[in-house]
Parts: C-alpha cells; structure tokens; sequence
C-alpha cells in the first residue's frame, strides 16, 4: 500500500468511527432536544428538564435578539429540535414559524399564543405589547404548565418529573405574587420591555421614553413625561437594570431632578429565570410602597395642549416660510 | 468700510442666533435646543467650504466611515478598557478619512477614491453591525447611530459636540480663504508658495472628525443632509463667498431649531423634520434661481 492510499485509509476510517459514534449518542440518548429563541427562557425551561434532555438557545446570551439573523447551525439545531419555544415578536422568530412543517419538523411552542396568556396594551402605541409576556407572574404560571404538558406529551416515561417540577416553580411564584404589596399608582418606564414586570403590582406604566424598539424619542413625548413628573401624576419610574442605554440613563437623570423613586427591573432578556427577576421586583416593592403614596384623582392638565402646538406648528411654519421668502430674494438678485 | 459692514453683519448674525437659542430656550428643552443649535452651526460652517473644494461626494460618503467607526468602536472600547467609544470613534473615522486622503494625495482620481472608500465601509459597516448586534451586550442601539437621538443626549453630549464645534469654527474661519482659493485654482495657490496638503489635511480632519463626533447626535441619515444641502442652498443664493458662509449657516441653523418645535408640536422625530425643512429652504432657492 503506498502512501496516499495509506493516509486516505486512515481518513476514512476516522471519518466513519466519527459518524458512527455521533449516530450511536443520538440514538442512546433518548433525550428531548429543546430549541428556544432567546437565551433568557433557558434559565426558565432547564429546571423542568429530565436527565438526557438537551436544551440550546438561537440567540447567544447578551446579544439583542430583535436584530439577530439565523446561521446555518441554528437552522441545523432546529431540524433537530423536538420541542422550539419561541416569542413570537422578533424577526428572526417569524421565519422560524414559516420554516415549520417544511424544515422544522418538532413542535412550536409560541409564547403569545399559549391559551389564556394575557397580552398588554403598549401605552405608547396602543398596539399589542409582545415583549416577554411571561414577566407577568399569572402569564408565568400559564407558560410553565403548558410546557410541562408539552413535554409529557413528548416524552411520557418522564411526565411525572415534569410535572413536579412545574409545580414546584409555580408554588413558589404563586407564593411570590401573595407576598408582594400591591399598589395602585401611575408610572413612566424607559422601554416597553418593563411593562409585564410591573402590571401585576398594580403599576400603570402610562408613558414610555421609547416607544418601542428601534423607535428615536420624540419631543412631545418627554414633554409629556417631565411635565406628569412636575404635576405628581407620576409617581414611580421604572428603569431597565443595568441603566446603561440612553433612553434608560434620560429617564435616571429625569427621576432625580422630580424626585421621583425609581424601581430597577432586571433585564427581561438578561441572565437569570423570571422567578428570580421577579423576587428582585418584589423585594424592592415592599420598600417603594412606603415611599409612594397612592394614586390621586386630580391630575393638571398638560403644559402642551392642542392649541399650543398648533400655535407652535403654524408659526415655525411661518418662520420657515419668511427665511425661504429671504433665500428665495437673495436667489432672483444671483 | 467694507469690513466694517462685514464685521457687523457677522455680530448680527451671532446675536441673531442666540436671541433664537434664548426664546427657544424658554419654549422647549434647553439642552435638545444646544444640541440641534451646535449640529447645524457644525455643519453649517463646513457645508460651504466642502462646496468650494468641490468635494460633494466625499462629504457625502463622510457618513459611511462615520457609520462604520462608531459601530467598531463599541466592541474595541469594551476589549480594550481604555477611552470610551467616542474616543475610538474619532480615532477610527479620521484614519478612515486619512485613507482616502492619502489615495488622492498619490494621484488616484478624488471620484475613484470616494468610491472605493463608501465600496469598503458600506461592505464592512454591514459586516460591522452584524458583528456587534450578535455578540455584544444589549445597551448597544445601532438604530440610535442610524436615524439619531438628539432628545436623549445629555449634558456630556452636549459639552463633547460644543468642543467640535468649537474647534470646526476656528478651523474654517482660519482657513476658509485658502480652502476657497484652492477650490477655484489648486496649481495657483501651490505656484505661490502655499503648502496644499496641510490644507488638505485640515479638510479631511474636519470631515471625519465632524461626521463621526456627531454622528450619535444627527444620525447617520441626516448627516448627508446637513452636510450638503446648507451650501447647495448658499452656492444658488449668493454673490459671494462670504454671504454663502452666511447664508449657510442660516439656513443650517433655521432648519434646526425650526425642525425641532415643528417636531415638538407634531409629535415626530427632529431629525427628519429638520431634513424636510432644509429642502423646503432649497426650493425657495431654486425658485428664485428660475424666476430671476
């Protein structure tokens, strides 16, 4: 045997005990493969799991999942998913749901359309706000029973595990949502992301720097909340933690000036399980409420009324004109 | 006599300015009217003498370096620890800019540089973003960069774009004649004894260090419209060169603040409307071009 020959034996051979053994593990596995889209629902689905299980994130841990694109080994990990938990708002995620049938044979688990989960109204835009519904605690409860079940239905040797172990997360969120003081007061959030972390405490998030994502702050709107800051009608701003992005460091600043407490959510899309962002939530509550007190029914009327910012509109419109009149003079004269 | 008339046109046109900063001032938001007032003065001081070195192209392809560097400063000031992104940002534009400057330096045709320049920054500034949006922390808002979000910047953003300001209008005031000679007859000034590259490499510092300090406050869309339409305004309505700085200004200024209570009363995002209000301002230009 020559040399070549020899070398491509030993490839050869290399190659097939590789398959081989790939092939074998999958095979004596016997596990679920769980596919979720962003890296945050891992800490929430893993401590249901059953031994061989194997869960993996489309998104990496860190990144913004509104932007993120899939990659050929992301693709490749959900033909092999038997089980995809997705959200159901970001790009990436709609293609996700096109692929399936086609590409995608496991079952799609999308978190919006679990039966009962409770959708909110972006108070900004007054269009559905899809940004991680389970960081309501009730919605919480709905999204860990209804994966459970899907994972008995997937694997029956192994449903009474999943099933205590879903009990065990929602006892202790139920006990969680009977031990948080409940207020009833009105507040200014950074981003719409915080919205599902506080509704549940009795928090009206009524204005919002950034409307929604990838959306640039609009005059009118931080007009709006320094003046429902000045007449008291908002009593709490919430902050995404850490407060490193500029509508959330706007909002800091803004607080401080009013006096406004603050209240830090934890990152719905950072490290850790929504039980444990949700203690954090709560153990802060208890301190706000003794700082805040309840909502009043008077509230001034806005510094910007329609009138005023007709006003405005007509004469800056007037101003351009008059300078546009002045170029336009200086233009004939050339 | 004569600079008499011009040094009192100029003081007008300062207090002109900042009675407009006082009132607005008393309207809205002091700090969104510095940062509105301190972009279009940047620009509106640098429009005309890109149009004199006849450099369109290259200011309007300023923004894609500009684009691309405060994207890679992101990830370098998080590896590196050392200056924030705004400092990698300045370092990586102008290096970007002196590139180009270079390429017309040893001959190469300003149009073909420009051209290979925005070809390899619209390339990278893709593969830039893609980069950061998928292995970097959540707080990075790329969308910020591109469309602006001059509501949300603070009194840091206010003071770092005042010190661009300030150094862009001592630079163009101090050079501006010599910028607009070379601009008519570039082997005139170097026959007389002018060292040209110095002058061009002030040109080149100024845009690149202008687009890219900016570029968080404008955005990268508006950033081609404040560049360029404040001369194409100037260059149709004046006689000469010192009522095209003026007239520049003006309108860069006008726009602005304008755009900004138009935006205030209409509930939209300033920068665009700011962008419309400079086209409106160039109509009445062309107009009064055509009806003469």
């Amino acid at each position: 045997m020559n040399f070549k020959a020899y070398i491509a034996f030993i490839v050869l051979t290399l190659l097939i005990v590789t398959l081989l053994s790939v092939s074998m593990v999958d095979a004596l596995n016997g596990g679920l493969y769980i596919v979720v889209t962003f890296p945050n629902l891992i800490y929430d689905v893993k401590p249901l799991l059953c031994s061989g299980d194997y869960i993996v994130s489309i998104a990496p841990t860190g990144v913004d999942p509104h932007e993120y694109q899939l990659t050929p080994a992301n693709v490749e990990d959900l033909r092999k998913a038997d089980i995809i938990i997705s959200t159901g708002h970001a790009p990436f995620e709609k293609n996700i749901e096109e692929m399936v049938g086609r590409e995608i044979k496991g079952e799609l688990v999308i978190i919006p359309k679990i039966p009962d989960i409770k959708i909110l109204t972006n108070p900004a835009t007054g269009k559905p706000n899809y940004h991680m519904p389970i960081y309501d605690p009730n919605n919480y409860i709905l999204f860990i029973k209804y994966v459970s079940e899907v994972l008995a239905h997937k694997r029956p040797e192994c449903a009474n595990h999943y099933y205590e172990r879903a009990k065990d997360v929602v006892d202790e969120i139920s006990s969680l949502i009977n031990h948080t003081p409940k207020v009833n007061i009105i507040a200014v959030a950074d981003t719409p992301t915080t919205q599902y972390a506080v509704s549940w405490i009795g928090i009206r998030i009524k204005y919002l720097m950034i409307k929604e994502h990838g959306v640039p702050a609009s005059p009118k709107d931080i007009e709006s909340i320094v003046e429902a800051m000045k007449n008291g009608e908002v009593k709490l701003a919430i902050i995404n933690n850490p407060p490193r992005a500029k509508a959330s460091e706007s909002l800091k600043e803004l607080a401080e000036k009013y006096g406004i407490p603050i209240l830090y959510v934890p990152n719905p899309i950072g490290e850790g399980s929504i039980l444990n962002k949700l203690t954090i939530i709560s153990n802060q509550v208890g301190n706000l409420s003794t700082e805040t007190s309840e909502e009043t029914a008077s509230l001034k009327q806005s510094q910007f009324t329609i009138g005023e910012n007709i006003v405005t509109a007509v004469l800056s419109l007037l101003l351009l004109f008059i300078v546009g009149f002045f170029i336009f003079t200086k233009a004939r004269g050339v | 006599m004569r600079v008499t008339n011009g040094f009192s046109k100029t003081l007008a046109l300062l207090f002109a300015l900042i009675l407009a900063i006082l009132i607005s001032s008393v309207v809205i938001n002091l700090k969104w009217v510095l940062v509105m007032s301190i972009a279009a003065l940047t620009y509106g001081l640098l429009s005309p003498i890109v149009a004199a070195r006849r450099l369109y192209f290259l200011a309007s392809a300023s923004p894609h370096s500009a684009l691309l560097a405060a994207v890679l400063a992101i990830p370098l000031a998080r590896i590196f620890g050392v200056a924030n992104e705004y400092i990698w940002a300045i370092i990586l534009g102008l290096f970007l800019t002196y590139i180009v400057g270079y390429m017309i330096h040893r001959g190469i045709d300003t149009d073909t540089a420009t051209a290979t320049f925005v070809a390899f920054t619209a390339s990278a500034s893709v593969m830039a973003i893609y980069y950061v949006l998928t292995s970097f922390p959540l707080e990075t808002d790329i969308w910020a960069i591109i469309v602006g979000d001059p509501l949300l910047a603070d009194w840091d953003d206010v003071a770092y774009a005042s010190i661009v300001m300030i150094f862009t209008a001592l630079t163009v005031l101090l050079t501006c004649r010599e910028q607009i000679c070379l601009g008519i007859d570039k082997d005139y000034v170097r026959l007389a004894g002018v060292r040209v590259e110095i002058y061009d490499w002030i040109m080149f510092t100024l845009l690149g260090l202008t687009t890219v300090a900016l570029i968080r406050i404008v955005g990268f869309v508006l950033e081609h419209v404040l560049i360029l339409l404040p001369a194409a305004i100037a260059t149709t309505a004046s006689k000469s060169a010192k009522d095209a700085m003026y007239l520049s200004i003006i309108s860069s200024f006008t726009a602005s603040i304008l755009g900004l209570h138009l935006a205030v009363a209409l509930g939209l995002a300033p920068a665009g409307i700011t962008g419309l209000s400079l086209l409106t301002l160039y109509v009445f230009a062309l107009l009064g071009r055509k009806w003469k």
